[in-house]
């Protein structure tokens, strides 16, 4: 048998390869132009300032894994319909047998050693901002979770907020102030989650832990036990209202009891 | 459409001794084919059982505030589903093909220890019947999730039996897969044949050195921290009660310990076995041999090192370590990806089944390492940790790997073990049926998750605005029911009507290709000389023309 074949073949590949690299970079200079433009698609909006820290590495990170998962998608696409058998090709000849290339391999280590590196850096400043603590919070509540469900308990004004029957308790927060949240569970492992806010923390018996929330905007939202806590795990629901600090002064020398002024 | 060249027979086919096919002679068997193959539909048969009770669970969250199963039901329903594709599915079928092709590619005629090898399927059975026999008990199975967090899973909080049986036939499987792991381990290292060196084995067998070595430091722990959960249960200790003094979290620790190698466990087989499916459809040699070695034993080395990212929402979690060496890991996986498609460039690729589901299964896995990449930053975490979002990510990741390269690997290898080709056609409904299925399912879960809804809720709010994901979701559910249906009709017409397979239907490059199908009872009768990491290549393609 001649020995010409896969000589003869053995430089389509390294040319074609040029030609899709030209093609996956000019893609990713578009996209890297238009980035600021595109709206974080599947972002949740962030109510509170802690979250619109996750907010914004959110939309970064969907961007940087689209273009990843656009390069590598198109990759997989590319070979499947560049280099599937011919009908009609030569049936004896072989492709190029070719089991290393040491620069490329190189080059698709260290780019993703890159793109974590950034991703780790990002991640760990905006986690630094949102687990901060300030020294003088403005308000201060102590949460305890349980089987099933929470109360929150405010030691200024002595008022509390606990699960009643299937009515969900709440937790009332004043605008732009900054809540510390003490937080602990007297049973089972439980969390704290507002979707609103892109923050959970879990709250384990023994482990109390602490964090602030600052909410941005007012309203009421939503709030889920996440972590698994037995039979009644899906009704351990509780709400967050966020008001004006007037309304929340009102709220407070209220003893707790009914909306603040006005209707809310 | 199964042959490609005319090439030359390895070996004359010697007539050989036929498998002994009574009752008896299977159970009593140590021929690690007969017990591979016992791994093998045992698992699939949990499988099954597994994939009724999700069916049920996405019923269930067909609509919100649906009554089809009360709160237990659906909390019992879900635990054994997550239990039994964990431990009973996926780890079990990855250790029955290393237990079936480990043997024939390194050239071997059995496993080490062949009686122990048996003892080991035995343990994986009745471990897993115990399991599910939960459902038999007045207070049901266990209920605790598949993870079974401390303190809830102790006396006090889940009293039932159901959960002592848990604990017991999980331990049994546990103790299955560590002396599956030794028994992998000594023969990978002592029954190779002649000239097949350490860097000539095929990738699946280096990928199953790796996750036997995994499973040999993960699972003791496991199994360890099930006899603490125990002792708690019913000696009085207060190992992992706060109320006392214990330690929650030292439970959630111990059990991330093993089961985040255990993740690798599951994936590092199914990897391998793509491995193998890339370069014989393609008519390449694997790109990047050593690379993806080196690969291989990083993500191993990474995979012990990552366990607390399962919680970085307890604060207390020192972040940026467990975040930076999950972050790593992508860099390995990312360059297994780039050895795959470097394997096809420039190939001569036929889209055979066993092809076209490793196709699926890189087109699939990609996002599920996307999502994983994002679940591995804290600030991100805090936002859809335990929600929907985790649940597409890991079924990306696990059924991508279990599922689309377990079909690919039964179409490959099938023939080889029953010597009857499946039918490429319904292979081929089976792949895309699943493939539309398996997206449908679980792409919108990533939505349904970023929207807040909690994992692992028998019910929720309309106010949530996840209904109609939801119901895509069970749709789709259906369908991956309805995508197993060509498969047993492929088994049964194969059964019915046989297509004879012969020795090497696919061209194959790698030793389990050079003996006949199915293999005689001591596997070869002679060896191809192996010079290479696909002796029977070489064969076909004597070096001197192959080169380039």
């Amino acid at each position: 048998m001649p020995t010409t074949g896969p000589t003869k073949t053995g430089g389509v590949p390294v040319r074609s390869a040029r030609v899709v690299l030209q093609g996956l970079a000019g893609l990713a200079a578009v996209t890297l132009l238009t980035g600021c433009h595109v709206p974080g698609f599947a972002v949740p909006h962030a109510a509170d300032t802690q979250g619109q820290q996750a907010a914004r590495l959110w939309h970064w990170t969907e961007f940087a894994a689209l273009t990843v998962g656009v390069i590598v998608w198109g990759l997989i696409a590319y070979v499947v319909l560049r280099y599937r058998k011919r009908r009609h090709g030569p049936a004896d000849e072989l492709p190029s047998q070719r089991a290393y290339n040491v620069p490329i391999e190189v080059v698709y280590t260290v780019i993703p050693v890159l793109i974590i590196a950034a991703l780790f850096t990002f991640t760990t400043m905006a986690q630094r901002k949102i687990d901060a603590v300030i020294k003088d919070p403005a308000v201060t509540v102590n949460v305890t979770a349980f089987q099933w469900g929470w109360r929150f308990s405010y030691p200024v004004g002595n008022v509390t907020t606990i699960t009643d029957g299937n009515t969900p308790p709440e937790l009332v927060m004043p605008v732009d102030e900054t809540m510390r949240i003490n937080l602990t569970a007297t049973d089972v492992v439980h969390a704290f989650y507002v979707p609103a806010f892109l923050f959970q923390r879990a709250a384990v018996p023994g482990s109390p832990t602490t964090f602030d929330l600052t909410p941005t905007e007012l309203g009421t939202f939503a709030g889920h036990c996440a972590t698994f806590c037995g039979i009644g795990h899906a009704g351990m629901l509780f709400t967050v209202r966020v008001v004006t600090p007037d309304q929340f002064a009102q709220w407070l020398a209220a003893g707790g009891d009914g909306p603040p002024s006005g209707s809310g | 459409m199964t042959t490609v060249a005319d090439p030359p027979r390895p070996r004359p086919p010697a007539p050989h001794p036929q498998h002994r096919q009574g009752l008896l002679d299977w159970l009593t068997s140590t021929d690690h084919k007969v017990i591979g193959k016992g791994y093998i539909y045992t698992s699939f048969v949990f499988f099954l059982v597994g994939g009724i009770m999700a069916e049920l669970l996405r019923t269930q969250l067909t609509s919100p505030h649906n009554t089809l199963l009360s709160a237990e039901q659906y909390d019992q329903v879900f635990t054994i589903h997550g239990t039994i594709m964990m431990f009973l599915f996926a780890t079990p079928l990855a250790f029955g093909l290393g237990n079936y092709f480990v043997p024939l590619m390194i050239g071997a005629p059995d496993m080490s220890f062949p009686r122990m090898n048996a003892l080991s399927y035995w343990m994986y059975l009745f471990g897993g019947i115990t399991v599910v026999s939960g459902f038999l008990t007045a207070g049901g199975a266990a209920d605790f999730t598949w993870i079974a967090y401390a303190p809830l899973s102790n006396a006090v909080h889940s009293p039932g039996s159901g959960a002592d049986l848990w604990i017991i036939g999980i331990g049994l499987t546990g103790i299955s897969t560590v002396l599956s792991g030794v028994n992998l381990i000594t023969t990978i290292f002592t029954l190779r044949a002649p000239g097949m060196t350490m860097f000539r084995m095929p990738i699946f067998v280096w990928n199953m050195l790796v996750t036997s070595t995994l499973a040999i430091m993960a699972f003791p722990v496991f199994t360890s921290a099930l006899v603490l959960l125990f002792c708690d249960r019913h000696l009085g200790t207060h190992i992992f009660d706060a109320s006392h003094g214990g330690l929650p979290i030292l439970w959630q620790n111990l059990f991330w310990f093993f089961g985040h190698p255990e993740v690798y466990i599951i994936v590092l087989p199914f990897f391998g076995v793509a491995t193998q499916i890339f370069p014989v459809f393609s008519r390449r040699p694997v790109f990047g041999y050593k690379t993806l070695v080196l690969a291989t034993l990083t993500i191993g080395g990474l995979s012990v090192g990552v366990w607390a990212h399962h919680f970085f929402t307890y604060g207390g979690v020192l972040l940026p370590y467990f975040s930076a060496m999950s972050l790593l890991i992508a860099v390995p996986t990312g360059i297994k990806f780039f050895n795959w498609i470097g394997t096809m460039w420039g190939g001569q690729l036929r889209f055979d089944t066993p092809m076209l589901w490793s196709i699926g299964f890189m087109v699939v896995f990609l996002l599920g390492g996307i999502s994983g990449v994002i679940l591995a930053m804290p600030a991100l975490n805090f936002d859809v940790h335990d929600t929907y979002f985790v649940v597409a990510h890991f079924h990306y990741v696990l059924f991508a790997s279990t599922v689309f390269v377990g079909a690919a690997a039964a179409y490959y290898w099938y023939p080889k073990m029953t010597g009857r080709m499946l039918r490429e056609r319904w292979g081929k409904v089976h792949f895309w049926l699943t493939m539309i299925g398996f997206n449908l399912t679980f792409f919108p879960q990533h939505e349904i998750g970023l929207r807040g809804m909690p994992r692992r809720v028998a019910t929720y709010s309309s106010s949530l605005h996840v209904t109609f994901l939801n119901r895509l979701s069970t749709a789709g559910a259906y369908l991956l029911a309805v995508s197993l249906l060509p498969f047993f009709w492929n088994l049964w017409i194969s059964w019915r009507d046989p297509i004879p397979a012969g020795d090497d239907p696919w061209d194959g490059q790698t030793l389990e290709w050079a003996t006949s199908s199915p293999p005689p009872p001591h596997n070869f009768t002679s060896l191809p000389p192996i010079r290479s990491d696909r002796p029977l290549w070489d064969l076909k393609h004597p070096p001197a023309r192959a080169t380039s």
